[in-house]
């Protein structure tokens, strides 16, 4: 458990490192999840995410600050699973883009779980492609580990608290241009029933890091994620 | 607040869908078995269970105490590490024994009770993997602070639970199963791992 905390310490500290000119946004990003089995190895999962922006504030500058609508997802997937560890899924999502034109993406994920005596892992393995009116298709890699780690007990329970971190470094490629990104997100979660979870937490989003103004977006996350 | 009550329901569709998604998440959860563990603190603890504890094993590292619900039965639990080995060891509320559980390699079973649940696993499956196994140790109170001390197991009672990974020609799941002192199959079910849908999408 050490371990774990001085990775997570070393990640956040190595976002620190590279800071140039610094653009922060806050915003709140609320998300809904509800998946389903519909048959014996088909689950289906819909999502609703929604990111709405509160603060803008370049480096040295006064912040700016109001409401604005910047982007809500609807998703949908289907997965199967190969054993009890690992799932293959595929799935499309269309964006309202509340600053450029809206976008289809679809989506094609492999996922680990592995089980520790008092925590698990969650390995995603994610490719996406995105299509907008005027714009090059862009492609996506993404590698997203979790660690949920029970804070009540050595295994997770009904009525019990959770602690939930990951960490998601994204590969871009569009029209000749590369780009990169990460997100390190930490959260409190609760399981309420056996399958309802609530999360909330902070999702921190880094990227442009290779332009002169290095982007940081920092999300309160409200998470609400049902399995029926 | 008055507000909202004071719309029509349908005019709240939003308000409506998440109050059925509740609803039904609600009663999907009467079929499923329920168990919980929280940690507690040593003084919550029955002093028999403590005292019993020390007398058996005396572990020279630190105890850890856990209130436990399964199925509607209540206990408590000790877990320690002695000998290099996860010890855990149940008790009623009075603080009685119930049993202790030691975590152990595969490899350390005793030859003929690998060969038997091996046996066992080529028999109902096409593949398996072993995952964790543990020692079940359950008897009087005072044959088990002998047995602790001298490791004598004349009159204990010895099981075997071993969590495993099995393929079959329709399934592929992980499984527990309960094996007596031969290595007999005396108990199999279906381990279902909590949703971990918040970790992957």
């Amino acid at each position: 458990m050490r371990r774990l905390i001085l990775v997570f310490v070393w990640m956040f500290l190595s976002y620190q490192g590279v800071a140039q000119n610094r653009l922060t946004n806050l915003g709140f990003f609320p998300e809904l999840q509800v998946r389903v089995h519909a048959g014996d190895n088909l689950k289906l999962t819909g999502k609703i995410e929604s990111q709405h922006g509160m603060a803008t504030m370049p480096e040295g500058s006064e912040a700016s600050w109001g409401y604005r609508h910047v982007q809500t997802d609807f998703q949908a997937f289907a997965g199967t699973s190969l054993n009890p560890y690992v799932s293959l899924t595929g799935g499309y999502q269309y964006r309202l883009d509340g600053d450029n034109e809206d976008s289809h993406r679809a989506i094609q994920q492999i996922s680990f779980l592995q089980r520790k005596d008092s925590y698990r892992i969650g390995h995603r393995i994610r490719a996406d492609e995105t299509f907008a009116v005027n714009e090059a298709i862009e492609y996506r890699l993404r590698y997203r580990l979790s660690f949920e780690i029970p804070l009540e007990g050595q295994s997770l329970d009904p009525g019990e608290v959770y602690l939930v971190v990951s960490d998601e470094p994204i590969f871009s490629y569009q029209d000749g241009e590369t780009g990169f990104e990460n997100r390190f997100a930490a959260a409190l979660g609760h399981l309420s029933l056996q399958k309802q979870k609530f999360q909330a937490g902070i999702d921190y989003r880094t990227d442009r890091f290779f332009n002169a103004d290095l982007r940081q977006r920092i999300w309160f996350k409200f998470g609400w994620y049902l399995t029926l | 607040m008055l507000k909202i009550k004071s719309m029509p329901f349908v005019k709240l569709p939003i308000f409506s869908f998440i109050g059925l998604l509740v609803f039904y998440s609600g009663q999907t959860m009467g079929q499923e078995k329920t168990e919980r563990e929280f940690r507690v603190k040593a003084e919550e603890v029955p002093e028999a269970a403590k005292r019993w504890v020390i007398q058996a094993f005396n572990p020279s590292n630190k105890i850890k105490w856990f209130y436990e619900e399964t199925s509607g039965k209540s206990s408590f639990e000790a877990k320690f590490s002695h000998d290099r080995l996860n010890h855990s060891v149940e008790f009623d509320l009075s603080g009685k024994i119930e049993d202790v559980e030691v975590q152990v390699k595969w490899t350390e079973l005793p030859e003929k009770i690998q060969d038997a649940i091996t046996a066992y696993f080529e028999s109902k499956f096409s593949k398996f993997r072993i995952e964790k196994v543990q020692v079940q140790y359950t008897g009087e109170p005072n044959e088990m602070i002998k047995w602790a001390k001298t490791a004598s197991s004349g009159l204990i009672q010895t099981r075997y639970e071993v969590e495993f990974y099995g393929e079959s020609e329709n399934a592929k799941k992980l499984w527990e199963g309960l094996f007596d002192e031969n290595g007999k199959m005396l108990n199999l079910r279906e381990i279902i791992l909590p949703a971990a849908s918040n970790l992957f999408f």
